[in-house]
């Protein structure tokens, strides 16, 4: 419990130095959002409304440290400004859309990934040497090591152009709108299939070959092997005592991988022109849209730090030696 | 002292399967575990004795492979055994205390856990309290407060770790418990602690002991009888008031004058010279002949097989006596 409270403790400064290099950096980079604005806007807006917009996106002549405040007042409010790309929407219902559908596709093939890797991972390991643990690592490898953008575009190609299995594009159909109807739950899973398969193929390698070295290692330890003369079934030897051991560094990664999946999705998204967070921040790029950027990079940084902490928990949990 | 039979060792051999070919680490090994007795085996390192105990128990692991011999226990051969019958007669009836306690027990499981695990694998109707009396109980044989039982393994010491190792080996009440270097680990006065425990325990219990060390001194106190093994044959076997003052194998005296006596006159302690053979390439005759002072031109020819010397004393030289 004190432990938990120690990593809460630190998660919390963590997230603070977050939020404040998020003010800082904009701030030193060379040319400003105004500027970007009134030359999108140039000879379109009488000058009175672009003052207006301008105040309205906060720039205003205050001292560092009262935008800095105003900046922390706004973010605790949940107000994150306006987008410019979707002007003028509040960047936070463009990002909680985005957010959605990122968390949706990344978060279910790394679940799947992490699920289906180790548990081969552990077969392999229990049956060192045989069919599957000869076989199977090296054709994953060679799948990974593929780029999983292009891994995409290839299934792309085959199962949604040439074959037309599937939908080449988007989150669902363009004529359902979002409810929490069979019909529409089923059209998303069905557009989720290739994107989430090409990810899963990519990563599904690394999760089962760190899981069956583990195992492999602690399969040679000498409570494995009087775990086994002591009489107990194989099947318990092999899960309660190997994997349940072997799991922990596994758990760990899988906790540093669920930080990159909302920004790792990005060129996934892009190839199924997936309306994610990636697809928001190129859009928030090509725009210069400071805000969204802004936005977007908050809710990466938080949602590394809250997937961070709930690994520590687990981990806690899994782990006794950690208490 | 010692009564009939109970577990037998006959002609047991154990190869490693390397890419230069096998390597016999276990050769024709035979012995017999008598009711109620202690057997030591000694030997220096890689002389094939955790190797034997393993092939007993059969939990080696590859590349070890059994290629002859048979080891009965109750008349029944368990190297004929189907696995399922290998599991309900191993820790049962032959427990075993593994080498090295502190990684012996599982990291993330209880001893509570630990030790239910091992009753319910061989008693699928236990009910819950009579596990955690038994294994309470089972901790308090060994000197652990049963207070601890819900604690992890990495909140024990190295000895209470041990403990709870010989806990586990005793909760079965089994008849023959193989102990292979069990208080290597620790230091001396946890080691005699944990040893007069055992020793107790033997009594009360009435198991029989094979036990394995490198430490001969604690072994001829200890034990009743002695195999000596070197390169993975038996050298010398017999009474352990017999090999004290008559050993019969010069490596054997050569292991004696190894170690410093506690009592009596000083004596210039000696070693012997050269190393281990390899197994993988063993000399022909006797495998001690190189290292041997009193090695003759038939050392070189066949091996010596085992002589009786006195009732149950069993050499393997070609010597009658001592000195030649």
């Amino acid at each position: 419990m004190r432990f938990a409270l120690r990593r809460l403790g630190f998660y919390a400064l963590a997230a603070w130095a977050a939020l404040t290099l998020n003010f800082v950096l904009p701030r030193m980079l060379p040319g400003d959002p105004a500027s970007a604005m009134v030359a999108r806007f140039q000879g379109k807006l009488e000058p009175e409304a672009l003052d207006a917009m301008r105040r309205a996106f906060g720039f205003t002549d205050a001292s560092l440290v009262e935008q800095y405040l105003t900046y922390l007042r706004h973010l605790f409010s949940g107000d994150l400004g306006l987008s410019i790309a979707y002007f003028p929407a509040p960047v936070s219902d463009v990002i909680g859309t985005g957010l959605i559908w990122t968390l949706l596709i990344a978060g279910v093939s790394l679940v799947i990934a992490f699920v289906l890797g180790t548990l081969l991972g552990i077969v392999a390991a229990w049956r060192r040497g045989g069919l599957l643990d000869s076989a199977l690592p090296p054709a994953l490898a060679f799948l990974g090591a593929f780029p999983y953008f292009w891994l995409a575009m290839l299934l792309l190609y085959l199962f949604g152009y040439e074959l037309g299995w599937f939908p080449m594009r988007h989150a669902h159909a363009a004529h359902l709108s979002p409810t929490l109807s069979v019909e529409f739950i089923g059209d998303v899973a069905w557009h989720a299939i290739l994107p989430v398969t090409s990810i899963v193929l990519a990563s599904l390698g690394g999760w089962m070959l760190s899981m069956r070295n583990v195992m492999v290692a602690e399969l040679g330890e000498d409570y494995i092997q009087l775990a086994r003369a002591k009489g107990l079934d194989s099947r318990r030897v092999m899960l309660r005592y190997a994997a349940r051991n072997a799991l922990l560094p596994n758990v760990t990664g899988f906790g540093m991988a669920l930080g990159f999946v909302l920004g790792g999705s990005l060129l996934t998204e892009i190839v199924f022109s997936y309306p994610g967070q990636g697809y928001l921040l190129i859009q928030a790029v090509r725009n210069q849209d400071y805000a969204l950027m802004q936005g977007i990079f908050l809710m990466i940084t938080l949602a590394v730090l809250v997937a961070n902490f709930l690994v520590d928990l687990l981990v806690l949990w899994l782990d006794p030696r950690t208490r | 002292m010692s009564g009939a039979p109970l577990l037998e060792v006959e002609g047991l051999c154990v190869d490693y399967v390397t890419a230069e070919g096998p390597v016999r680490a276990v050769d024709g090994v035979t012995f017999q575990l008598r009711q109620g007795e202690i057997l030591g085996l000694a030997g220096e390192s890689g002389s094939g004795k955790s190797t034997l105990i393993h092939g007993i128990m059969r939990t080696l692991g590859p590349p070890g492979v059994i290629t002859g011999g048979c080891v009965r226990f109750g008349g029944r051969d368990l190297l004929s055994m189907s696995p399922e019958e290998l599991r309900r007669v191993r820790w049962r009836d032959i427990a075993m205390v593994f080498q090295s306690a502190m990684n012996a027990l599982n990291p993330v499981a209880t001893v509570y856990e630990q030790l239910a695990d091992t009753i319910r694998a061989h008693e699928p109707t236990a009910s819950a309290r009579q596990l955690r009396t038994r294994g309470e109980r089972a901790l308090e044989l060994v000197g652990i407060d049963p207070a601890r039982i819900d604690a992890y393994p990495h909140t024990l010491s190295g000895g209470m770790r041990q403990r709870v190792v010989i806990a586990i080996a005793l909760v079965l009440e089994p008849r023959v418990v193989i102990m292979d270097e069990p208080t290597t680990a620790l230091d001396v006065v946890v080691e005699k602690q944990i040893l007069q425990r055992v020793l107790q325990l033997k009594e009360e219990l009435g198991f029989s002991i094979l036990f394995i060390t490198h430490d001969l001194p604690l072994m001829l106190e200890i034990s009743d009888r002695i195999g000596i093994m070197y390169a993975g044959r038996l050298a010398e076997l017999g009474p352990a008031q017999a090999l004290r003052s008559d050993a019969a194998h010069p490596y054997t005296r050569g292991l004696m004058k190894a170690f410093p006596s506690t009592v009596g006159p000083r004596t210039v302690l000696s070693g012997i010279e050269g190393a281990p053979p390899s197994l993988a390439n063993p000399p022909p005759g006797c495998r001690f002949h190189p290292r041997c002072d009193v090695a003759i031109d038939a050392c070189r020819g066949a091996a010596p097989p085992l002589r009786q010397r006195t009732t149950g004393h069993w050499a393997a030289c070609v010597h009658d006596s001592v000195d030649g």
